[in-house]
């Protein structure tokens, strides 16, 4: 049987979002979304739409910027592209997640031993 | 920093809506063909491609949403739907929203153009123009014996309050004068006050060009030098800032000019100050010829300089009482210079601004009944709204939006109504009445301010209240019953009628305090002046001292002006005297101590005293006072022939009751008031002999005064005349056109004699009337428009209640009602608001008119037979009012009523 599939956990989507554009450079919303699929394996439960307040958010607070370019299939397509003060946001996301995570690590150790 | 980027994001979002939400929907597009198009690749139709493609992008109207409630300012955006569709539901029905906006703007307009007329007239102009500084007080004497004040005091005791070092910071004295200011080509006669050095200080007004006094210049023999007003400085000299040094002339002495005050500061009403040089040594104590000043000491209150002013009096009196009759039970205390300045208009002040409150309050009433009017007839819409699924909170905004759309509404064409009728308002009231300069008059921010919120407030508070209930009902039972049996209704028709019956109260208490006011008015019209002003010229003359030095020379040039006057075609009589009636101010008035003959002098009640005045054969005659008994004065009272003297009729009857008072003798004593006038009038040892009794001529302006104990003496018989007198002319004519005949009469005696403060004596009268009147006008405005806001509450709250009752009133009539018992119906139940409003009205009018007491003159405040005929007007107009929405009853047809729902 396939594992559940998991919820986007709130506050996270951004974090993927930087992750992604900071990997794959300059990315349109559907590229986005393609990608956390396949990194994800289609674990996460992710309705592609709410991709885009997500972006516009980010864009809002310069952590990302657009501009318009062409696709692969040739069509009008808005690119977004991490800028520097989004990279910085990155580097501090993350760390504040794999601190967090750690930690939740540990305090569940026991939780599986029990 | 972010979050001033993030503002700036939405705002450009919110400001390029349409075009970024093409952008969004391309890109979505986009998106969603790229999902189909990898769909079909995995083997899907078209149709089901398109279909896993919208799954997997989840609610794409949702996104949407959330989309451009994140892009844009949801807040602002929801607020402008709120206003559009609140001016939809206001344009639904026109003529409620429009009377609502026409009382809120005339009630915040007329009452702030009210409130800044009254304002600028009665209060803040004289705050302005009198400096009164806290803790700014003068100090008078009250003679228990002749019930009055004395405010001029003598060197000695200016000297003894000045050694009360505990009580006062400073203590100055101060007296008006009036001089001939010789500078460019006609001498003119202005006013002119003595200060000491500290006097000008005292107020913390700071000259604008120069200095003030030094107190090395306030002595004896000082320099003589002098500080101008700002409207001298402006009308004489033009402003000219070099004017520092220039030397002008008073009375034909050098002056030398060290400063100029600011605009409009009036200490004691002069065009400008000189240096008092007060000898502190002097001793007599009965030349009395200063007012005292001086500032509290920082924590003295004045109780306190009052319990040590009269330990001083008492001191006075052991040491001196038995000498001077005057120290008998005499009483020093201090007198606020703020209530001495405004203590004459403060309670018009109260009573005007308390009315443009009551305004403010019957306009809230009104707004009040309307808004709920309007929105328990919106309760159907409202429980709608709500079983669709608005929140609670969705609905209040809404309502509050409309609300304060139409507070807004108000408020805006308020402020311009204001603006408008300021202006109008100062143009319609004759500027003689005004107090103050028109361009002085000013829309009161703050009073536009208060007013504005009053009224939005009102709005807010009423237009909530429907929007309030809709968590209390059911709707459905609403909606079935289609709105006209609702479970607030009850509440809100309880709720309309305690408001009418307020705003009836609430107006029948203007219109009685206007009511009172005109009552009063008229009898103050009617009142015997005790002269006749028509066609009566008056003028002032002064000479000046190196002219005329001796007592001939004043008496001969008074004599040859009298003749010269007479003689002028047109002219009837002439004569002249040491002051006119209606006098500025009291102490103004020259009064003197007497004694009479065979009487001791100064019983226990202390000396005798009654205002005093010179006078020339002619005056009685071209004055127009009435002889009572004996003769008035004519050539016979010669230098040389025996001492005679004039009484008036409250002389008589207080010193005479029993009529015979011709051929008393009496004996003059100490003089008070208006120094220059009579600069020297010793006390005199001659008696003199009563040989008539005239009328009671009015002393001062404030007609509503009592007339005080008076006595005349001729000017033949003075051995120190004044060398100011008042010239009065009768004519046959109009007499202004006498002007420049007398002035051409005057100048063949003295070339270089100039004449001032020409007014006929009618315009006099008006002046003395002028506060009164204006008091009056505005109230009765006032009470109009309070009338027509209370009926036109009444009426809404009727017309309402008539169209709610139709059905039942369509059915009375189906079943045999004629249309007198619809009338009937509907005037019965405005008659008993209207009855129910003015039961309230009268008790308020009784407790609220009795401060207005002072204002009256011979009218008591709950004068019953004004407030009946108030009462009266009330109930017809609130008849008038109830009729309208009767006769529309009258006309409900039975059939479209009962099938109408």
């Amino acid at each position: 049987m396939a594992p559940p599939r998991g919820e986007v956990l709130p506050g996270t989507l951004d974090l993927i979002v930087l992750k992604t554009l900071d990997v794959l450079g300059p990315l349109h919303g559907y590229g986005i979304a393609v990608r956390i699929q396949q990194v994800s394996e289609d674990l996460l439960k992710l309705n592609q739409g709410t991709l885009y307040p997500a972006l516009l958010r980010l864009e809002q607070r310069g952590w990302i910027s657009s501009k318009f370019g062409v696709s692969e299939n040739n069509r009008k397509a808005k690119f977004y592209s991490l800028t520097r003060s989004g990279r910085k946001q990155l580097v501090a996301e993350a760390a504040s997640w794999e601190r967090m995570s750690a930690l939740m690590a540990r305090l569940l150790e026991g939780v599986e031993r029990a | 920093m972010s979050w001033l980027r993030m503002v700036g994001a939405r705002l450009r979002g919110f400001l390029h809506a349409q075009r970024s939400d093409a952008e969004l929907e391309g890109e979505l597009q986009a998106h969603l063909e790229a999902l189909t198009q990898k769909n079909i690749g995995r083997g899907m139709s078209v149709k089901e491609a398109r279909y896993a493609a919208r799954r997997e992008f989840g609610g794409l109207e949702q996104m949407k949403e959330s989309y451009r409630e994140q892009q844009g300012l949801p807040f602002f955006e929801t607020l402008l739907r709120d206003v559009r569709y609140g001016l939809r539901t206001l344009a639904k029905t026109p003529a409620l929203s429009i009377v609502i906006v026409v009382i809120l703007a005339l009630g915040i307009g007329c009452g702030t153009a009210l409130y800044s007329l009254i304002d600028a007239c009665l209060f803040h102009t004289a705050a302005q123009t009198y400096p009164t500084v806290q803790r700014w007080e003068a100090v008078r004497a009250y003679l228990p014996g002749q019930k009055r004040f004395v405010n001029y005091l003598s060197v000695p005791e200016i000297r003894e309050v000045k050694e009360l070092t505990e009580l006062f910071e400073d203590v100055g004295a101060i007296h008006g004068d009036s001089f001939t200011l010789g500078y460019g080509e006609f001498p003119e006669r202005i006013l002119g006050t003595h200060v000491t050095a500290s006097a000008i200080t005292m107020t913390h007004r700071k000259p604008i060009l120069g200095r003030t006094f030094r107190d090395d210049e306030d002595r004896p023999g000082g320099p003589a030098v002098t500080v101008l007003s700002y409207e001298l400085w402006q009308r004489k000299f033009a402003g000219d800032r070099n004017i520092l040094g220039q030397v002008i002339r008073l009375n034909s002495n050098p002056y030398t000019i060290i400063g100029v005050m600011p605009p409009r500061f009036g200490l004691w009403d002069g065009d400008l100050w000189i240096p008092l040089q007060l000898n502190w040594s002097d001793t007599n104590r009965g030349d009395r010829q200063n007012w005292i000043i001086a500032v509290l000491r920082e924590g003295v209150t004045e109780q306190q300089a009052n319990v040590r002013l009269q330990a001083l009096s008492k001191q006075l009196e052991k040491q001196y009482g038995t000498t001077l009759p005057e120290y008998r039970d005499w009483n020093l205390s201090v007198w606020n210079i703020e209530d001495l300045v405004l203590g004459g208009v403060k309670p018009a002040f109260y009573v005007l601004a308390g009315a443009v409150g009551l305004l403010l309050l019957v306009v809230c009433a009104n707004v009040a009944i309307l808004l709920l009017a309007r929105s328990t007839a919106r309760m159907r819409e409202i429980a709608l709204r709500a079983v669709l699924g608005a929140s609670r909170g969705r609905i209040l905004r809404q309502m509050l939006t409309e609300s304060l759309l139409l507070s807004f509404a108000g408020g805006v064409f308020g402020i311009a109504i204001a603006k408008a009728c300021l202006p109008l308002l100062v143009h319609l009231i004759p500027h003689l009445w005004l107090t103050t300069e028109p361009e002085l008059i000013q829309v009161n921010h703050a009073a536009l301010g208060i007013a504005c919120g009053i009224a939005g407030v009102t709005g807010i508070l009423f237009g909530l209240a429907p929007a309030l209930q809709v968590g209390r009902q059911d709707f459905a039972e609403t909606i079935r019953e289609g709105g006209a049996k609702i479970s607030g209704e009850r509440g809100a028709h309880s709720m309309r009628s305690i408001l009418v019956v307020a705003e009836i109260a609430l107006s029948m208490v203007v219109v009685a305090g206007a009511a009172l006011m005109a009552q009063s008015y008229h009898r103050m019209e009617n009142i015997d002046l005790g002269f006749r002003p028509e066609h009566v010229l008056s003028f002032e003359i002064g000479l000046p001292e190196t002219k005329y030095a001796s007592a001939s020379q004043i008496a001969s040039f008074f004599d040859r002006s009298v003749r010269a006057m007479e003689s002028l075609p047109g002219a009837e009589s002439a004569g002249v005297a040491s002051g006119r009636p209606l006098g500025d101010r009291t102490s103004d008035l020259l009064s003197r101590d007497f004694t009479i003959e065979g009487r001791t002098a100064g019983d226990a009640r202390g000396p005798e005293n009654a205002i005093f005045r010179i006078v020339s054969p002619g005056y009685f005659g071209s004055m127009g006072v009435r002889l009572v008994q004996g003769r008035t004065f004519s050539e016979q009272d010669g230098a040389d022939a025996p001492r005679t003297a004039i009484i008036n009729e409250a002389m008589a009857r207080q010193y005479w009751p029993a009529g015979d008072a011709i051929g008393r003798r009496i004996r003059l004593g100490v003089r008070y008031g208006r120094p220059e006038a009579f600069s020297n009038l010793p006390p005199d040892d001659t008696l003199a002999t009563i040989v008539g009794v005239v009328s009671d001529v009015k002393q001062i302006r404030q007609i509503d005064f009592p007339v005080r104990p008076e006595l005349y003496v001729p000017l033949d018989q003075q051995s120190n005349p004044p060398r100011i007198m008042n010239a009065v002319v009768k004519s046959r004519r109009e007499p202004a056109a006498l002007t420049a005949a007398i002035r051409g009469a005057i100048s063949t005696i003295d070339a270089e004699q100039p004449i001032y403060d020409v007014d006929t004596m009618d315009q006099l009268v008006a002046d003395s009337f002028g506060p009164k009147r204006l008091t009056l006008f505005l109230l009765l405005f006032l009470a109009a428009v309070v009338l027509v806001l209370a009926s036109t509450g009444l009426y809404a709250t009727l017309a309402y209640s008539v169209s709610q009752r139709r059905k039942e009133i369509g059915l009375r009539m189906a079943v045999g009602a004629q249309t007198g018992d619809i009338r009937r119906l509907v005037v019965s139940q405005g008659t008993v608001l209207a009855l129910g409003g003015v039961a309230v009205g009268l008790a308020g009018s009784l407790a609220l008119t009795r401060l207005m007491q002072s204002l009256l003159y011979n009218v008591s405040a709950s004068d019953p037979l004004t407030l009946l005929c108030v009462a009266m007007t009330l109930v017809g107009v609130a008849l008038l009012a109830s009729y309208v929405p009767a006769r529309r009853a009258m006309s409900v047809d039975p059939m479209s009523a009962l099938r109408s729902e």
